[in-house]
Protein backbone atom coordinates (compact mmCIF):
# COMPACT_ATOMS: atom_id res chain seq x y z
CA UNK A 1 0.00 0.00 0.00
CA UNK A 2 1.34 3.50 -1.30
CA UNK A 3 1.22 6.33 0.30
CA UNK A 4 -2.11 7.96 -1.68
CA UNK A 5 -3.87 4.37 -1.22
CA UNK A 6 -3.17 4.66 2.61
CA UNK A 7 -4.56 8.26 3.08
CA UNK A 8 -7.06 7.49 0.31
CA UNK A 9 -8.48 4.86 2.79
CA UNK A 10 -8.43 6.79 5.80
CA UNK A 11 -10.20 9.57 4.07
CA UNK A 12 -13.10 7.25 2.94
CA UNK A 13 -13.67 5.58 6.86
CA UNK A 14 -13.40 9.08 8.12
CA UNK A 15 -16.77 9.62 5.55
CA UNK A 16 -18.50 6.86 6.72
CA UNK A 17 -17.83 6.98 10.40
CA UNK A 18 -17.44 10.48 11.09
CA UNK A 19 -19.74 13.28 11.91
CA UNK A 20 -18.73 15.93 10.47
CA UNK A 21 -18.90 14.23 6.86
CA UNK A 22 -22.55 13.03 7.65
CA UNK A 23 -24.39 16.21 9.03
CA UNK A 24 -26.73 17.83 6.88
CA UNK A 25 -28.48 21.01 6.21
CA UNK A 26 -31.59 20.29 8.44
CA UNK A 27 -29.70 18.36 11.47
CA UNK A 28 -27.02 21.63 11.38
CA UNK A 29 -30.58 24.23 11.22
CA UNK A 30 -31.95 21.87 14.47
CA UNK A 31 -28.28 21.90 16.22
CA UNK A 32 -28.57 25.59 16.12
CA UNK A 33 -32.42 25.80 17.46
CA UNK A 34 -31.29 23.19 20.37
CA UNK A 35 -28.40 25.72 20.92
CA UNK A 36 -31.01 28.80 20.72
CA UNK A 37 -33.12 26.57 23.10
CA UNK A 38 -30.32 26.35 25.52
CA UNK A 39 -29.56 30.25 25.38
CA UNK A 40 -32.93 31.04 26.46
CA UNK A 41 -32.98 29.04 29.25
CA UNK A 42 -29.36 30.02 30.53
CA UNK A 43 -29.26 33.81 29.32
CA UNK A 44 -33.29 34.56 29.84
CA UNK A 45 -34.16 32.27 31.94
CA UNK A 46 -37.16 31.03 30.25
CA UNK A 47 -38.79 28.02 31.15
CA UNK A 48 -35.12 26.50 31.64
CA UNK A 49 -36.54 23.53 33.32
CA UNK A 50 -38.17 22.56 30.08
CA UNK A 51 -36.13 24.53 27.74
CA UNK A 52 -32.55 23.41 28.51
CA UNK A 53 -33.72 19.60 28.09
CA UNK A 54 -35.55 20.07 24.67
CA UNK A 55 -32.49 21.91 23.33
CA UNK A 56 -30.20 19.16 24.41
CA UNK A 57 -32.60 16.61 23.27
CA UNK A 58 -32.90 18.36 20.11
CA UNK A 59 -29.39 18.37 19.58
CA UNK A 60 -28.22 14.83 20.63
CA UNK A 61 -31.07 13.37 18.48
CA UNK A 62 -29.45 15.40 14.94
CA UNK A 63 -25.99 14.29 15.51
CA UNK A 64 -25.34 12.45 12.47
CA UNK A 65 -24.42 8.52 13.30
CA UNK A 66 -24.94 8.65 16.80
CA UNK A 67 -27.86 6.83 16.72
CA UNK A 68 -29.60 8.12 19.74
CA UNK A 69 -33.01 7.94 18.46
CA UNK A 70 -32.73 4.69 17.40
CA UNK A 71 -36.21 3.07 18.73
CA UNK A 72 -36.39 -0.68 19.87
CA UNK A 73 -37.56 -3.11 17.26
CA UNK A 74 -38.46 -6.89 17.49
CA UNK A 75 -35.24 -8.97 16.48
CA UNK A 76 -32.82 -5.65 16.91
CA UNK A 77 -29.41 -6.84 18.46
CA UNK A 78 -28.84 -6.14 21.76
CA UNK A 79 -27.93 -2.56 22.93
CA UNK A 80 -28.55 -0.79 19.25
CA UNK A 81 -31.25 1.01 20.02
CA UNK A 82 -31.10 4.49 21.82
CA UNK A 83 -31.85 5.70 24.95
CA UNK A 84 -33.46 8.44 23.34
CA UNK A 85 -35.55 5.99 20.55
CA UNK A 86 -36.67 4.40 23.99
CA UNK A 87 -37.82 7.50 25.59
CA UNK A 88 -39.53 8.09 21.95
CA UNK A 89 -41.14 4.97 21.67
CA UNK A 90 -42.14 3.94 24.96
CA UNK A 91 -42.74 7.09 26.80
CA UNK A 92 -44.73 8.94 23.86
CA UNK A 93 -45.48 6.80 21.09
CA UNK A 94 -46.44 3.93 22.10
CA UNK A 95 -47.96 3.79 25.58
CA UNK A 96 -47.79 8.29 26.18
CA UNK A 97 -47.59 7.32 29.91
CA UNK A 98 -44.95 10.66 30.27
CA UNK A 99 -47.51 13.17 29.90
CA UNK A 100 -50.03 11.51 32.63
CA UNK A 101 -47.11 11.11 34.99
CA UNK A 102 -46.22 15.27 34.66
CA UNK A 103 -49.71 15.73 35.34
CA UNK A 104 -49.88 13.87 38.60
CA UNK A 105 -46.95 16.22 39.27
CA UNK A 106 -48.52 18.75 38.67
CA UNK A 107 -51.83 18.39 40.59
CA UNK A 108 -49.58 17.13 43.68
CA UNK A 109 -47.66 20.70 43.05
CA UNK A 110 -51.01 22.73 42.69
CA UNK A 111 -52.74 24.65 45.12
CA UNK A 112 -56.46 24.51 43.77
CA UNK A 113 -57.47 26.40 46.89
CA UNK A 114 -57.52 30.25 44.66
CA UNK A 115 -60.02 28.51 42.71
CA UNK A 116 -62.13 26.80 45.66
CA UNK A 117 -62.64 30.33 47.12
CA UNK A 118 -63.99 32.07 43.75
CA UNK A 119 -65.31 29.24 41.46
CA UNK A 120 -66.69 31.84 39.22
CA UNK A 121 -62.74 31.64 38.15
CA UNK A 122 -64.18 28.33 36.02
CA UNK A 123 -65.62 29.98 33.42
CA UNK A 124 -62.69 32.35 32.53
CA UNK A 125 -60.55 28.68 32.20
CA UNK A 126 -63.36 27.48 29.82
CA UNK A 127 -63.18 30.94 27.74
CA UNK A 128 -59.80 30.39 27.85
CA UNK A 129 -60.06 27.98 25.90
CA UNK A 130 -61.25 29.85 22.84
CA UNK A 131 -57.92 29.73 20.69
CA UNK A 132 -58.60 25.67 20.80
CA UNK A 133 -60.72 26.22 18.37
CA UNK A 134 -60.27 29.03 16.43
CA UNK A 135 -56.50 27.74 15.62
CA UNK A 136 -58.43 23.84 14.63
CA UNK A 137 -60.83 25.69 12.13
CA UNK A 138 -57.40 28.07 10.95
CA UNK A 139 -55.64 24.77 10.27
CA UNK A 140 -58.49 23.47 8.37
CA UNK A 141 -58.79 26.53 6.16
CA UNK A 142 -55.13 26.22 5.04
CA UNK A 143 -55.96 23.35 3.13
CA UNK A 144 -58.44 25.73 1.39
CA UNK A 145 -55.86 28.18 0.70
CA UNK A 146 -53.20 25.45 0.06
CA UNK A 147 -54.27 22.33 -0.47
CA UNK A 148 -50.89 20.17 -0.66
CA UNK A 149 -50.24 22.01 3.03
CA UNK A 150 -53.37 21.15 3.98
CA UNK A 151 -54.02 19.63 7.73
CA UNK A 152 -56.82 16.21 8.77
CA UNK A 153 -59.69 16.58 10.71
CA UNK A 154 -57.09 14.93 13.76
CA UNK A 155 -54.26 16.49 13.17
CA UNK A 156 -55.94 20.11 13.12
CA UNK A 157 -57.28 18.96 17.00
CA UNK A 158 -54.02 18.57 17.52
CA UNK A 159 -52.35 22.01 16.23
CA UNK A 160 -55.55 23.60 18.22
CA UNK A 161 -54.82 21.97 21.59
CA UNK A 162 -51.12 24.22 21.54
CA UNK A 163 -54.31 26.89 22.59
CA UNK A 164 -54.63 25.13 25.60
CA UNK A 165 -51.09 26.13 27.24
CA UNK A 166 -50.59 23.23 28.56
CA UNK A 167 -47.26 20.92 27.32
CA UNK A 168 -48.58 17.39 28.98
CA UNK A 169 -52.24 18.00 27.11
CA UNK A 170 -50.52 18.82 23.85
CA UNK A 171 -48.15 15.88 23.98
CA UNK A 172 -50.92 13.53 25.35
CA UNK A 173 -53.79 14.45 22.41
CA UNK A 174 -51.31 14.79 19.82
CA UNK A 175 -49.24 11.17 20.81
CA UNK A 176 -52.76 9.49 20.09
CA UNK A 177 -54.51 11.39 17.04
CA UNK A 178 -51.35 12.55 15.42
CA UNK A 179 -47.77 11.42 16.13
CA UNK A 180 -46.05 12.45 13.71
CA UNK A 181 -46.35 15.83 14.07
CA UNK A 182 -45.91 15.33 18.16
CA UNK A 183 -42.39 17.18 17.98
CA UNK A 184 -43.61 19.72 16.48
CA UNK A 185 -47.23 20.88 18.24
CA UNK A 186 -45.12 20.03 22.18
CA UNK A 187 -42.37 22.26 21.16
CA UNK A 188 -44.77 24.92 19.88
CA UNK A 189 -46.82 24.64 23.00
CA UNK A 190 -43.33 24.64 25.30
CA UNK A 191 -41.78 27.59 23.38
CA UNK A 192 -45.14 29.66 23.73
CA UNK A 193 -45.56 28.82 27.22
CA UNK A 194 -41.80 30.30 27.84
CA UNK A 195 -42.83 33.43 25.67
CA UNK A 196 -46.25 33.79 27.18
CA UNK A 197 -44.65 37.16 28.93
CA UNK A 198 -44.11 38.44 25.43
CA UNK A 199 -47.60 37.33 24.04
CA UNK A 200 -50.01 38.17 25.96
CA UNK A 201 -49.37 41.74 27.77
CA UNK A 202 -49.62 43.46 23.99
CA UNK A 203 -53.63 41.38 23.83
CA UNK A 204 -54.39 42.49 26.95
CA UNK A 205 -52.97 46.19 26.81
CA UNK A 206 -55.19 46.08 23.00
CA UNK A 207 -58.36 44.53 24.62
CA UNK A 208 -58.53 46.48 27.89
CA UNK A 209 -58.53 50.44 28.90
CA UNK A 210 -55.99 51.52 31.27
CA UNK A 211 -58.75 52.14 33.74
CA UNK A 212 -59.64 48.47 33.75
CA UNK A 213 -56.36 47.68 34.33
CA UNK A 214 -56.16 49.47 37.65
CA UNK A 215 -59.61 47.71 39.12
CA UNK A 216 -58.37 47.22 42.30
CA UNK A 217 -59.49 43.95 43.81
CA UNK A 218 -58.94 43.09 47.38
CA UNK A 219 -55.92 40.40 47.33
CA UNK A 220 -57.47 38.15 49.75
CA UNK A 221 -59.84 35.39 49.11
CA UNK A 222 -61.98 33.25 51.64
CA UNK A 223 -60.08 30.84 53.52
CA UNK A 224 -60.46 27.49 52.29
CA UNK A 225 -61.26 24.55 55.04
CA UNK A 226 -59.02 21.19 54.33
CA UNK A 227 -62.53 19.38 53.80
CA UNK A 228 -63.15 21.40 51.33
CA UNK A 229 -59.69 20.78 49.66
CA UNK A 230 -59.93 17.28 49.96
CA UNK A 231 -63.34 17.03 48.62
CA UNK A 232 -62.65 18.93 45.27
CA UNK A 233 -60.31 16.29 43.69
CA UNK A 234 -62.71 13.97 44.54
CA UNK A 235 -65.91 15.61 43.04
CA UNK A 236 -64.37 17.12 40.10
CA UNK A 237 -62.48 14.13 39.22
CA UNK A 238 -65.66 12.00 39.06
CA UNK A 239 -67.66 14.83 38.16
CA UNK A 240 -65.31 15.23 34.61
CA UNK A 241 -64.49 11.67 33.73
CA UNK A 242 -68.18 10.64 34.08
CA UNK A 243 -69.24 12.87 31.43
CA UNK A 244 -65.66 12.72 29.43
CA UNK A 245 -64.34 9.08 30.11
CA UNK A 246 -61.41 10.06 27.16
CA UNK A 247 -60.22 12.30 29.81
CA UNK A 248 -59.46 10.01 32.48
CA UNK A 249 -55.59 9.48 31.85
CA UNK A 250 -55.13 13.24 32.05
CA UNK A 251 -58.05 14.44 34.53
CA UNK A 252 -57.55 11.31 36.62
CA UNK A 253 -54.00 11.35 37.18
CA UNK A 254 -54.02 15.78 37.69
CA UNK A 255 -56.61 14.73 40.98
CA UNK A 256 -55.04 11.79 42.01
CA UNK A 257 -51.84 14.19 42.82
CA UNK A 258 -53.70 16.55 44.05
CA UNK A 259 -55.78 14.08 46.30
CA UNK A 260 -51.96 13.05 47.45
CA UNK A 261 -51.18 16.63 48.65
CA UNK A 262 -54.32 17.72 50.56
CA UNK A 263 -55.09 14.34 52.22
CA UNK A 264 -51.99 15.19 54.76
CA UNK A 265 -51.91 11.49 55.49
CA UNK A 266 -49.45 10.23 52.68
CA UNK A 267 -47.00 13.02 53.01
CA UNK A 268 -43.74 11.22 51.46
CA UNK A 269 -45.64 9.75 48.46
CA UNK A 270 -47.11 13.41 47.60
CA UNK A 271 -43.57 14.95 48.84
CA UNK A 272 -42.14 12.36 45.88
CA UNK A 273 -44.52 13.46 43.25
CA UNK A 274 -43.91 16.84 43.81
CA UNK A 275 -40.17 16.82 43.42
CA UNK A 276 -38.29 13.18 42.29
CA UNK A 277 -41.18 11.90 40.33
CA UNK A 278 -41.68 14.88 38.10
CA UNK A 279 -38.31 16.08 37.75
CA UNK A 280 -37.90 12.23 36.59
CA UNK A 281 -40.23 12.50 34.58
CA UNK A 282 -39.55 16.27 33.15
CA UNK A 283 -36.43 14.71 32.05
CA UNK A 284 -37.43 11.98 30.16
CA UNK A 285 -40.21 14.07 28.64
CA UNK A 286 -38.01 17.24 27.74
CA UNK A 287 -35.48 15.27 26.23
CA UNK A 288 -37.94 13.21 23.94
CA UNK A 289 -39.71 16.06 22.64
CA UNK A 290 -36.42 17.57 21.86
CA UNK A 291 -35.19 14.18 20.22
CA UNK A 292 -38.99 14.05 18.53
CA UNK A 293 -38.16 16.91 16.32
CA UNK A 294 -37.72 15.69 13.11
CA UNK A 295 -34.42 17.39 10.92
CA UNK A 296 -35.77 16.29 7.50
CA UNK A 297 -39.11 18.16 8.56
CA UNK A 298 -38.16 21.39 10.16
CA UNK A 299 -37.98 23.37 6.91
CA UNK A 300 -41.33 22.27 5.46
CA UNK A 301 -43.94 24.83 5.31
CA UNK A 302 -46.61 22.58 7.41
CA UNK A 303 -43.73 23.16 9.90
CA UNK A 304 -44.03 26.41 10.05
CA UNK A 305 -47.56 26.88 9.77
CA UNK A 306 -47.95 24.76 12.80
CA UNK A 307 -46.08 27.42 14.80
CA UNK A 308 -47.60 30.00 13.26
CA UNK A 309 -51.50 27.96 13.99
CA UNK A 310 -50.18 27.57 17.59
CA UNK A 311 -49.38 31.05 17.95
CA UNK A 312 -52.89 32.31 16.82
CA UNK A 313 -53.59 29.55 19.32
CA UNK A 314 -52.61 31.02 22.24
CA UNK A 315 -53.72 34.61 21.01
CA UNK A 316 -57.17 33.59 20.79
CA UNK A 317 -57.19 31.71 24.25
CA UNK A 318 -55.72 34.89 25.63
CA UNK A 319 -58.86 37.27 24.03
CA UNK A 320 -61.07 34.65 25.04
CA UNK A 321 -60.20 34.92 28.80
CA UNK A 322 -60.04 38.45 28.51
CA UNK A 323 -63.35 39.35 26.69
CA UNK A 324 -65.08 37.05 29.59
CA UNK A 325 -63.54 39.14 31.94
CA UNK A 326 -64.59 42.01 30.48
CA UNK A 327 -68.06 40.77 30.66
CA UNK A 328 -68.12 39.00 34.07
CA UNK A 329 -66.14 42.59 35.25
CA UNK A 330 -69.39 44.80 34.03
CA UNK A 331 -71.88 42.44 35.81
CA UNK A 332 -69.88 41.65 38.68
CA UNK A 333 -71.05 43.06 42.48
CA UNK A 334 -67.78 43.37 43.79
CA UNK A 335 -64.85 45.30 41.60
CA UNK A 336 -63.49 42.45 39.63
CA UNK A 337 -60.18 43.27 37.12
CA UNK A 338 -60.43 41.53 33.79
CA UNK A 339 -57.26 40.98 32.82
CA UNK A 340 -57.50 37.85 35.24
CA UNK A 341 -59.25 36.41 32.47
CA UNK A 342 -55.96 36.14 30.58
CA UNK A 343 -54.47 34.07 33.21
CA UNK A 344 -57.05 31.58 32.11
CA UNK A 345 -54.88 29.96 29.82
CA UNK A 346 -52.88 27.52 31.95
CA UNK A 347 -49.57 28.29 31.68
CA UNK A 348 -49.15 28.02 35.80
CA UNK A 349 -47.82 30.06 37.39
CA UNK A 350 -46.70 32.63 34.32
CA UNK A 351 -49.79 33.88 32.51
CA UNK A 352 -51.41 34.78 36.36
CA UNK A 353 -47.41 36.19 37.00
CA UNK A 354 -48.26 38.42 33.71
CA UNK A 355 -51.58 39.91 34.69
CA UNK A 356 -49.95 40.63 38.37
CA UNK A 357 -47.30 42.65 36.95
CA UNK A 358 -49.64 44.61 34.69
CA UNK A 359 -51.89 44.99 37.24
CA UNK A 360 -49.69 46.58 39.65
CA UNK A 361 -48.43 48.58 36.63
CA UNK A 362 -51.49 49.92 36.03
CA UNK A 363 -52.39 50.37 39.97
CA UNK A 364 -49.58 49.90 42.30
CA UNK A 365 -51.80 48.85 44.92
CA UNK A 366 -53.15 45.94 43.11
CA UNK A 367 -51.95 42.58 44.14
CA UNK A 368 -54.15 40.22 41.59
CA UNK A 369 -51.54 37.28 41.81
CA UNK A 370 -54.45 34.95 44.41
CA UNK A 371 -57.02 35.96 41.53
CA UNK A 372 -54.88 35.46 38.73
CA UNK A 373 -54.44 31.89 40.14
CA UNK A 374 -57.66 30.95 39.60
CA UNK A 375 -58.81 31.10 35.98
CA UNK A 376 -55.05 29.94 35.99
CA UNK A 377 -55.58 26.59 37.61
CA UNK A 378 -58.89 26.37 36.09
CA UNK A 379 -57.39 26.22 32.89
CA UNK A 380 -55.04 23.44 33.83
CA UNK A 381 -58.25 21.63 33.86
CA UNK A 382 -60.59 23.00 30.61
CA UNK A 383 -57.34 22.70 28.67
CA UNK A 384 -57.55 18.68 30.14
CA UNK A 385 -61.45 18.69 29.36
CA UNK A 386 -60.63 20.03 25.65
CA UNK A 387 -58.12 17.37 24.90
CA UNK A 388 -60.49 14.50 26.38
CA UNK A 389 -63.15 15.52 24.46
CA UNK A 390 -60.86 15.53 21.21
CA UNK A 391 -59.84 12.32 21.89
CA UNK A 392 -63.65 11.31 22.28
CA UNK A 393 -64.68 11.81 18.96
CA UNK A 394 -61.75 9.82 17.48
CA UNK A 395 -60.00 7.25 20.02
CA UNK A 396 -61.35 4.44 21.28
CA UNK A 397 -60.03 2.51 24.33
CA UNK B 1 -55.17 14.19 1.57
CA UNK B 2 -58.97 13.88 1.98
CA UNK B 3 -61.53 17.12 1.77
CA UNK B 4 -62.29 18.29 4.92
CA UNK B 5 -66.10 17.54 5.33
CA UNK B 6 -66.93 21.60 7.45
CA UNK B 7 -70.10 20.02 8.64
CA UNK B 8 -68.33 17.64 11.09
CA UNK B 9 -65.77 20.86 11.70
CA UNK B 10 -68.42 23.01 12.88
CA UNK B 11 -70.22 20.69 15.04
CA UNK B 12 -66.70 19.73 16.42
CA UNK B 13 -66.15 23.75 16.78
CA UNK B 14 -69.74 24.18 18.40
CA UNK B 15 -69.56 20.52 20.59
CA UNK B 16 -66.33 21.46 22.15
CA UNK B 17 -67.00 24.82 23.17
CA UNK B 18 -70.33 23.54 24.53
CA UNK B 19 -68.90 20.88 26.51
CA UNK B 20 -66.09 22.73 27.61
CA UNK B 21 -68.12 25.43 29.02
CA UNK B 22 -70.79 23.38 30.89
CA UNK B 23 -68.27 20.71 32.69
CA UNK B 24 -66.94 24.03 33.65
CA UNK B 25 -70.51 25.50 34.98
CA UNK B 26 -71.18 21.82 36.56
CA UNK B 27 -68.22 22.39 38.20
CA UNK B 28 -67.96 26.31 39.26
CA UNK B 29 -71.46 25.58 40.67
CA UNK B 30 -71.27 22.75 42.40
CA UNK B 31 -67.59 24.21 43.90
CA UNK B 32 -69.76 27.03 45.18
CA UNK B 33 -72.24 25.02 46.44
CA UNK B 34 -69.68 22.78 48.52
CA UNK B 35 -68.22 26.11 49.57
CA UNK B 36 -71.67 27.65 50.77
CA UNK B 37 -72.02 24.60 52.50
CA UNK B 38 -68.85 24.59 54.71
CA UNK B 39 -68.66 28.32 55.05
CA UNK B 40 -72.31 28.30 56.43
CA UNK B 41 -71.20 24.96 58.75
CA UNK B 42 -68.15 26.68 59.82
CA UNK B 43 -70.41 29.88 61.16
CA UNK B 44 -72.67 28.11 62.83
CA UNK B 45 -69.69 26.26 64.79
CA UNK B 46 -68.40 29.75 65.46
CA UNK B 47 -72.11 30.93 66.93
CA UNK B 48 -72.26 27.72 69.28
CA UNK B 49 -68.66 27.82 70.42
CA UNK B 50 -69.89 31.64 71.03
CA UNK B 51 -72.34 30.72 73.06
CA UNK B 52 -71.10 27.75 74.86
CA UNK B 53 -68.27 30.78 76.03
Amino acid sequence: MNWYEYHDGILKIMGVQMGFANLTVPQFIMILVGLGYIYLAIKKEWEPYELLPIGAGMILANLPLAGLTSQPEPGMSAGMAGVLGIILKYGLYMWTILPQFIFFGIGALTDFSPLIANPKAFLLGAAAQLGIFTAFLGALAIGILVPEWGFSIKEACSIGIIGGADGPTTIYTTGLLAPDIMGITATAAYSYMAMVGIIQPPIIKLLTSKEERAIYMKPVLRKVSRIERILFPIIAMLLIILLIPKSAPLVGFLFLGNLFRESGVVERLSNTAQNELINIITILLMLGIGASMPAEKVAEPRTLLVLCLGLLAFAFSTVGGVLLGKLMSKFSKTPMNPMIGASGVSAVPMSARIVHHLGQEANKRNYLLMHAMGPNVAGVIGSAVAGGYFLGLFINF
Amino acid sequence: MEPINWGQAWSIVGGGLLTTFTIMTLLAVTTNLLGKIFVSMEKRKEAKSGEAK
